[in-house]
């Protein structure tokens, strides 16, 4: 455990508020001391001036008191007045003539010539010898004894052989004059120590031993504008009903009095303590009452006003319009009417409000605008499919900040979905792929050897029949592997399409020439109509081939011998259609778009070669290259029409 | 008497590989690993080899990289990845030829016949002026005569007059019409379909697998045109 520090000594911090107190009331005292003593002259006169000043006031007081017993025949009065004083006095005529006293003609120090103005007989002038002062008496009566050119000589034994007020206003100006400076060092040496002891209470208030922070508690945690105002009231009280009717006559009500300013000051000094606490504590601006109660307001508009917000925010947007438009409509209502009332010069102000209203009004409308078009070309290119784009909320607010947040989260929402998709769709395709590329090795085995075996001289005829129709099976199962593959790579777009501008014509011509045989060995006639002008459109000329290949192949294996094939080439409103059509071998109890199903074909007993995945990949190629696919049944009647878009 | 190494992980079909090119002329060496493949080629002195890609141990194309390293020895790449771009890079590696499984039995063969010819006889090249080299296939002008290989080629005049204009200018996209005008000297008029029906008769003269033409090429929608040979 540390020392404890002097700060937090509790009978140190007692001693030093009594001595607060004290020592105030000494500087005080010594103040007034001084303030007095520095009237009555001394610390301007020597001190016998001094002395034979204090003495005169004494001597005029008594000398009045004579004259006014003389002058109503009282001489046995004055005679007592005087017994055993260091007073004696005569009353001397214009001629000196010795009227009345008791002047015994022994010298005395100090004396005293009160006499008459001339001119105004109430006005009594005091003489005493270095200076001459006037009094007024109240009365011409209190000196009638006087009469003209008179003078009444007072004088005052300087041995002081009686003891009177004479010897004791002595005795006293003596001691003081002796300390009079002594007095000023007291009262000054006495205010530092108040100040010092005062401070010392300032410093070591709410310090406590064992606690670092300082707290307020108990009487000092009352609020200290509470407490002002206590203090001004009883301040306010005490002057009221009882300084301002007190005189110092009564013994009891000064000592009340004396108790009552002790008791103020000392409750003043605690004052200050419990100021001191709380500044220390930090609480004294948190813990004042006003203070408290501008918190609590404060809190209750912003409650009020969150909750307002909240209202209005979850108000239709209509709604909220309508609210806007009111208020600054009831604003302007307000404005004019107070113009209209002020008796203002109504044009001019109006114009000048008018203006002032649009400069608001310009930056609000103009900011809605630009949110707006920004959300707009949010919304643009996301509908166009550029999912990264990100609206900039940054600078928007409620709704509009709402609204830019989902259109981004759309994109991101849609963006997601579109990588799973494609994810799923490469992962398939790859799949297919890798198994497609396990299978064929052992398949090679397989239509290798069955080849060998067909080879194979053979007196049983039997197993060279069933070799070929391994051969055959196995030759199917690698066109259908193949077919399988294409599909897969087609249907997802995985394959790569160098689009270039190609003529119709051309490709027609090759096709021709690469089919022109087979369709006649199979008595078909080939029948092809084009447009005399070259007609161009853009495609990937290798696949657009394996589509030509692909519907050809279809017509070599479907179409009925001895019926034609139309290959024609149309153009109608900028696109160019290509048709293949061709009558069927088998009969069609199929519809077309079920006819476009992979694995699916024309005829459902399946006793020919071929998969049914050609036409799936036919048109899958053809979507590629960015042609449509259509194809019409009409009883035995089949028709494939390419649709491109034709180019110039 | 030539070399043929065989490299295969599967041992059916080297078997069946070594069944169908069972001739007196070759010697047949078989691996079944790109680097017992390689220790072949080091061992014996090879004229071809018939190399699958998906292999362990060492795959095809690592193998292959290997051989040019130090060897200029015609490679049949035989695999069972058909994409185009596995092609591409087959060749562009250092491969003469690309054969996808299921094979055919009979172009097995003749590939190996048309490389081992090129290899051994025609190596070198000798460039006379009146000579027309693409690949494999000469064409000479004055004694109008043309080559596969090294063995003639029987060509009607209007076959010949097409090959020739297409060999002229190798690499060069010919439409039927130009064609035609060109060798009839006539404005065609719906008679492009002959110019279709000879080339279609000269790949199937001149390829060996006519579908997956090595040397005249047909550009969908274009034309024809003589490829520059695959390495020149």
């Amino acid at each position: 455990m540390r020392k404890k520090r002097l700060t937090e000594r509790f009978v140190l911090k007692v001693f030093a508020y009594f001595m607060t107190v004290i020592l105030f009331f000494g500087t005080v005292a010594g103040i007034v001391g001084i303030v007095a003593m520095a009237e009555e002259g001394f610390y301007e006169k020597r001190m016998d001036k001094l002395i034979e000043s204090g003495l005169s006031d004494i001597a005029w007081r008594k000398g009045i008191d004579i004259l006014s017993m003389l002058s109503d025949d009282m001489e046995e009065y004055v005679e007592r007045y005087c017994e055993d004083t260091n007073l004696q006095y005569q009353v001397l005529d214009e001629q000196g003539t010795y009227q009345a006293g008791n002047y015994n003609g022994r010298s005395l120090n100090y004396v005293y010539n009160i006499y008459a103005r001339e001119d105004a007989p109430l006005l009594l002038v005091m003489d005493t010898g270095s200076e001459t002062t006037s009094h007024v008496v109240d009365s011409r009566s209190h000196t009638s004894f006087m009469g003209e050119g008179w003078v009444m000589k007072l004088y005052v034994d300087k041995s002081f052989f009686y003891e009177d007020e004479f010897s004791k206003m002595f005795e006293i100006y003596i001691q003081l004059y002796s300390v009079r400076y002594y007095l000023i060092g007291l009262t000054v040496v006495m205010g530092i120590l108040c100040i010092i002891s005062f401070i010392f209470q300032l410093c070591s208030a709410g310090r406590r031993y064992g606690e670092e922070e300082v707290r307020a508690k108990g009487i000092a945690a009352i609020p200290f504008d509470l407490l002002s105002v206590g203090a001004v009231v009883i301040v306010i009280l005490l002057w009221e009903g009882f300084f301002d009717h007190f005189y110092w006559h009564s013994l009891s009500e000064t000592i009340l009095a004396v108790v009552l300013l002790v008791a103020g000051f000392a409750a003043a000094v605690g004052y200050c303590i419990i100021w001191a606490i709380q500044v220390k504590a930090g609480t004294w601006w948190k813990n004042m009452l006003i203070c408290q109660i501008l918190r609590g307001i404060t809190a209750g508009c912003r409650f009020c006003i969150r909750g307002m917000t909240a209202v209005f925010r979850n108000l239709p947007n209509l709604v909220q319009a309508l609210i806007g438009l009111g208020g600054l409509f009831i604003a302007e209502m307000v404005v004019l009417a107070l113009l209209g009332m002020l008796y203002l010069p109504i044009t001019g102000a109006l114009a000048i409000i008018w203006f002032l209203e649009k400069i608001i009004l310009i930056p609000v409308v103009l900011y809605f605008a630009l949110i707006n078009s920004k959300l707009a070309e949010g919304g643009r290119r996301l509908a166009d499919g550029e999912l990264d784009y990100q609206i900039d909320t940054g600078r928007m607010f409620g709704n509009l900040k709402e609204q830019g947040e989902n259109l981004n989260r759309i994109g991101e929402g849609l963006n997601v979905a579109v990588e799973e998709r494609m994810k799923s769709e490469r992962l398939k395709t790859e799949l297919i792929t890798n198994v497609s590329h396990d299978i064929k090795t052992p398949l090679t085995s397989i239509i290798n050897y069955a080849d060998l075996i067909v080879e194979e001289p053979t007196e049983n005829a039997r197993i060279t029949e069933y070799a070929e129709v391994l051969k055959r099976q196995s030759a199917r199962l690698k066109k259908l592997i193949e077919d399988l593959m294409e599909a897969s790579k087609a249907s997802t777009g995985n394959i790569e399409v160098h689009m270039v501008p190609c003529e119709v014509g051309v490709l027609l011509t090759q096709t021709m020439g690469e089919y022109e045989q087979r369709l006649a060995e199979l008595g078909l006639e080939l029948v092809a109509r084009q447009p005399d002008h070259p007609v161009r459109i853009m495609a990937d000329g290798k696949l657009l081939w394996r589509v030509f290949d692909n519907l050809l192949n279809n017509i070599c294996k479907y179409a009925m011998g001895g019926t034609r094939v139309y290959l024609t080439v149309e153009e109608r409103d900028g696109k160019v259609a290509i048709a293949f059509k061709n009558i069927s071998k088998y009969p069609l109890d199929i519809s077309a778009e079920e006819l476009k199903e992979r694995f699916v074909r024309g005829d459902r007993s399946r006793h020919t070669e071929g998969n049914g995945l050609g036409l799936s990949i036919t048109q899958s190629l053809t979507q590629l290259q960015g042609g449509e696919l259509e194809l019409t049944v009409d009883g035995d009647f089949f028709k494939v029409v390419l649709v491109f878009e034709g180019i110039e | 008497m030539y070399n043929i190494l065989i490299c295969d992980d599967e041992k059916d079909i080297v078997n069946a590989l070594k069944i169908y090119l069972a001739d007196a002329n070759y010697q047949l060496f078989e691996a079944y690993t790109g680097k017992e493949a390689l220790k072949v080629i080091d061992s014996q002195d090879i004229h071809l080899v018939l190399m699958d890609i998906m292999m362990p141990e060492m795959d095809g194309i690592s193998a292959m990289v290997k051989i040019r390293e130090k060897s200029n020895v015609p490679v049949i790449l035989l695999t069972a990845k058909s994409e185009d771009t596995d092609k591409i890079l087959g060749l562009n590696v250092g491969a003469d030829d690309y054969i996808t499984k299921p094979f055919h039995p009979v172009e097995v063969a003749a590939r190996v016949r048309s490389q081992l010819r090129r290899y051994m006889q025609l190596g070198g090249g000798n460039m006379k002026q009146t000579v027309l080299t693409i690949g494999g296939i000469e064409l000479d002008d004055k004694a109008k005569s043309v080559t596969l290989d090294g063995e003639p080629v029987a060509l009607t005049p209007t076959e010949y007059e097409i090959l020739k204009l297409l060999m002229e200018h190798p690499g060069q996209v010919f439409a039927p019409k130009e064609i035609y005008q060109r060798i009839w000297n006539d404005l065609p008029y719906g008679s492009e379909n002959t110019v279709a029906v000879h080339i279609r008769h000269l790949r199937e003269k001149l390829e060996i697998n006519p579908a997956e033409p090595r040397y005249l090429k047909v550009v969908w929608g274009q034309g024809y045109k003589m490829e520059k040979g695959p390495r020149e």
